[in-house]
């Protein structure tokens, strides 16, 4: 490998698997990606900033309920949906696929097939998203949970993915790599898990039509396989990639990785059935049980991780984006100990159905997910771009932004969760006075919602000035070069 | 179990299993061929992933489907009763509304056995038979709001209903229910009025809307069919999974306090006790 930056120690994931014969550079590879890479994550970085707007009026207008109330494009039941699409659909699948693509030719050391077709995916994507969030706000919804866009843009979502999965997985067969390094392999699961799991939750719910509560349990089915698997699958690799990185040392076990897969594999897409749900009770409780198995996730990866790193710990608080991957790795840690203390029926009788549910959900999406994004992201578009980030202090702004945000949006609405869900057991209790404790945990969420779209705004500051000088002097002018009539008379000579 | 029959004799599940089996098989085809070609450990993965992913697509979406998919309304032994029964139009439109506005993201409509439900929201659990003509299926997952499988049991008024979409903090103090009032027109009294327009008084609104009389503030047919929803919303009826526990004296007090202060809208600092 003649890349500089990736030979030089033996802990880099690149040089530990430097044995095959690859005719790409790192800086090929790198090229390859640019151009999808690139668009990818500064549309996902646009919906991230339209999702806090939306999630901050959210909020605000459980302080306010008259808030922008007289038009119904902005009534609560369709702010929040909206919110929450924009920040999976808009941001996590999509910002996924980007980091997947550049791992992917990164580890298999295989240019990136295809860019071209991978673009037009992400371009009509981000046009399918748009008709979906506009769908919701004209109360097109479809009233399922995280599935909300109405049924034909599930048909132009998939599709899409499939413009950018095909070539990756073209990539991944031509790869230059005999024992690629395991994150890819996570990668790989994670390309086909997506389509499997949506396709199949979309035809069922959206053009099949379940019958009664087997609506819910599609449902829950696949917000478990989206939520826990697919990002799941690509945070780790993404974990892995940097453990190994930041740590320059090889793996501590790659059988254990592969375990971990397995792990997750397994006993991960056993859904999410609460336990409180009217359906049959073995389904909550299959469930449950499935749940408990995962903490053997935790405990493999805790080992591997932890052996992996040992000693340099510090290093990863040398860098603003080795800060967000080890924040996201925490968090992974975090909402697993808590999944599985909430699969417990005591506890989860208090917290179902109560605000505890969405701190969990966002602890996973963000905190973990967005948070292993945020640190690859940052590590990789100066890489390919070939320019440094036009203003470089904002990223540790973000990372503060985003690291409080965090702890401000969760710890609040768990609590307020516990409290209000012990108080609703008290039958004397009345309903607002449940409510009421639970308000001012409610304004101090605010704050975190706040400090997201801060550091939403100040990534895209910085994404969206250094895409403008990527694409606006290099990008253009390559086009104008490339199609100079003389070529067209060479080809046609 | 016969799959076979079991598969035919669901409508819809035949055509699911169908698609299923073919992507399933033209994927399996693709990757195939080009694991041959290419000797890859990625079709070992592949293929023990889909084992994975397609059991827990059976477990979760094929069995269930048997159990409940099968499951028809009960008839009451003593009465004929039959339950729950295809919901009427209006209700439907009212299901709509419901759905299309996002009440789901605030209430729920599951009663469930635990949690202190039972005695406030109500009477026993709800089983996957109350659902057999929802759809969409509401749950829901958060209760910004209480839960609403009983609300028209609980709350009878048409009127209280309306007042409450139009102005939530007027009927209930400190709510943080949003206020519909797109559901609602303002406009001018032609002749005696509409039958349907609200009791401005009451509402204590008579000063802002229509000092003088001249205008009344009428339901759309959307606030109309919600409330119509809203006043089906009942999972009452004994169910043979879900019987009906035995009648407490104080959970009685509570229903009929409830109805009362529904009758009676006034502002909530009037405490329903005064009427008793
Ligand atoms: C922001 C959250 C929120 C949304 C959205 C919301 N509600 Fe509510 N709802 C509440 C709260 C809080 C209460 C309790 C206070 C009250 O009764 O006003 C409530 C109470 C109710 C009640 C009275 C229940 C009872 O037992 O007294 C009904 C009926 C109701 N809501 C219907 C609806 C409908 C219909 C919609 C959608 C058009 C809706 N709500 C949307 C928060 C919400």
């Amino acid at each position: 490998m003649n890349s500089s930056e990736s030979s030089q120690s033996s802990g880099h994931p690149e040089a530990e698997q430097a044995r095959g014969q690859s005719p790409w550079s790192a800086a090929d590879l790198d090229e390859s990606c640019q151009m999808p890479v690139l668009y990818l994550f500064v549309s996902a970085g646009f919906w991230l900033v339209i999702s806090s707007i939306f999630g901050l009026l959210a909020t605000l207008k459980l302080h306010a309920p008259g808030l922008l109330a007289d038009i119904p494009w902005f009534t609560y039941g369709r702010v929040w949906p909206v919110f929450w699409n924009a920040l999976v659909y808009g941001f996590a699948v999509p910002g996924g696929i980007g980091v997947s693509l550049w791992l992917l030719a990164r580890l298999t050391r295989q240019c990136l097939v295809l860019p071209w077709m991978i673009f037009m995916g992400a371009l009509f994507w981000n046009v399918g998203i748009l008709i979906g969030l506009l769908g919701i706000l004209s109360g097109l919804t479809t009233g399922h949970a995280w599935l909300e866009m109405p049924h034909y843009t599930n048909v132009i979502l998939f599709v899409c993915y499939a413009f950018m999965a095909i070539p990756a997985v073209m990539t991944f067969v031509w790869r230059n790599e005999e024992d690629p390094y395991p994150s890819i392999w996570f990668l790989f699961l994670a390309l086909f898990w997506f389509p499997w799991a949506y396709a199949g939750a979309c035809y069922l719910l959206n053009f099949v039509g379940l019958r009664g509560v087997m609506q819910a349990v599609a449902d829950w089915w696949y917000i478990h396989n989206l939520g826990t698997i697919y990002f799941g699958l690509i945070g780790l690799a993404v974990l892995f990639y940097f453990a190994a990185k930041v740590a320059e040392r090889p793996l501590y076990s790659r059988y254990q990785v592969m375990l971990i897969l397995w792990l997750l594999a397994l006993f991960g897409s056993w859904g999410d059935v609460p336990h409180g749900a009217p359906v049959p009770a073995w389904l909550p409780n299959l469930s449950a049980v499935t749940n408990l198995f995962v903490i053997l996730v935790l405990l493999v990866l805790a080992n591997v991780l932890h052996r992996t790193v040992s000693g340099h710990y510090g290093s990863f608080l040398k860098s603003v984006p080795y800060r967000f991957v080890l924040f996201g790795g925490v968090a992974f840690f975090v909402a697993g100990i808590v999944d599985f203390v909430t699969a417990i029926k005591p506890v989860s009788t208090i917290v179902e159905l109560t605000e505890f549910t969405q701190a969990q959900s966002l602890l996973r999406v963000y905190g973990f997910f967005a948070m292993t994004l945020f640190g690859a992201l940052y590590f990789i578009v100066p890489r390919l771009a070939r320019m440094e980030w036009p203003f470089p202090r904002l990223i540790s702004v973000h990372f503060w932004l985003a690291a409080l945000g965090v702890v401000l949006y969760v710890v609040p609405l768990a609590i307020s969760g516990i409290v209000q869900g012990g108080l609703l057991q008290q039958a004397d209790v009345e309903f607002m006075q449940a409510v009421e404790p639970s308000l001012i945990y409610m304004r101090i969420s605010t704050i975190g919602d706040v400090f997201f779209l801060l550091g939403h705004v100040v990534l895209f500051l910085n994404l969206g000035v250094l895409y403008y000088r990527y694409a606006f002097a290099d990008w253009v002018a390559t086009i104008v070069n490339s199609t100079q009539p003389t070529e067209a008379v060479e080809v046609g000579a | 179990m016969n799959l076979e029959k079991l598969f035919l004799s669901i409508k819809g599940l035949g055509t699911v299993a169908l698609w299923v089996l073919v992507a399933l098989v033209a994927i399996g085809i693709l990757v195939a061929v080009v694991a041959y070609a290419n000797r890859s450990r990625g079709f070992r993965l592949f293929l023990v992933a889909s084992v994975t992913l397609g059991s827990s697509w059976y477990a979760f979406l094929v069995a269930p489907f048997q159990q409940v998919g099968h499951e028809q309304p009960s008839v009451a032994e003593a009465t004929g009763e039959i339950y729950p029964t295809a919901p009427p139009g209006q209700v439907k439109r009212g299901e709509e509304v419901y759905r299309s506005n996002g009440c789901v993201y605030c209430h729920t409509q599951q009663v469930r056995g635990t949690g202190g439900d039972i005695p406030r929201w109500g009477q026993r659990r709800t089983v996957a038979r109350d659902y057999l003509y929802q759809s969409p299926v509401q749950l829901g997952s958060q209760r910004k709001g209480p839960d609403l499988s009983n609300v028209g049991a609980r709350r009878t008024s048409e009127a209280w209903h309306l007042r409450h979409l139009y102005a939530p903090e007027w009927m209930v103090e400190g709510s943080t229910m949003p206020p519909y009032r797109y559901l609602f027109e303002i406009r001018k009294v032609v002749g005696d009025g509409s039958p349907d327009a609200l009791n401005l008084t009451a509402l204590g609104l008579k000063e802002q809307v229509s000092p003088n009389g001249r205008y009344e503030l009428v339901p759309t047919e959307d606030a109309k069919a919600l409330v119509d929803y809203l006043l089906h919303l009942k999972a009452e009826v004994p169910l043979f999974e879900a019987p009906l526990p035995k009648k407490q004296e104080k959970s009685d007090e509570k229903q009929n306090k409830k109805q009362q202060s529904g009758q009676q809208p006034s502002k909530p600092t009037v405490n329903a006790n005064q009427f008793e």
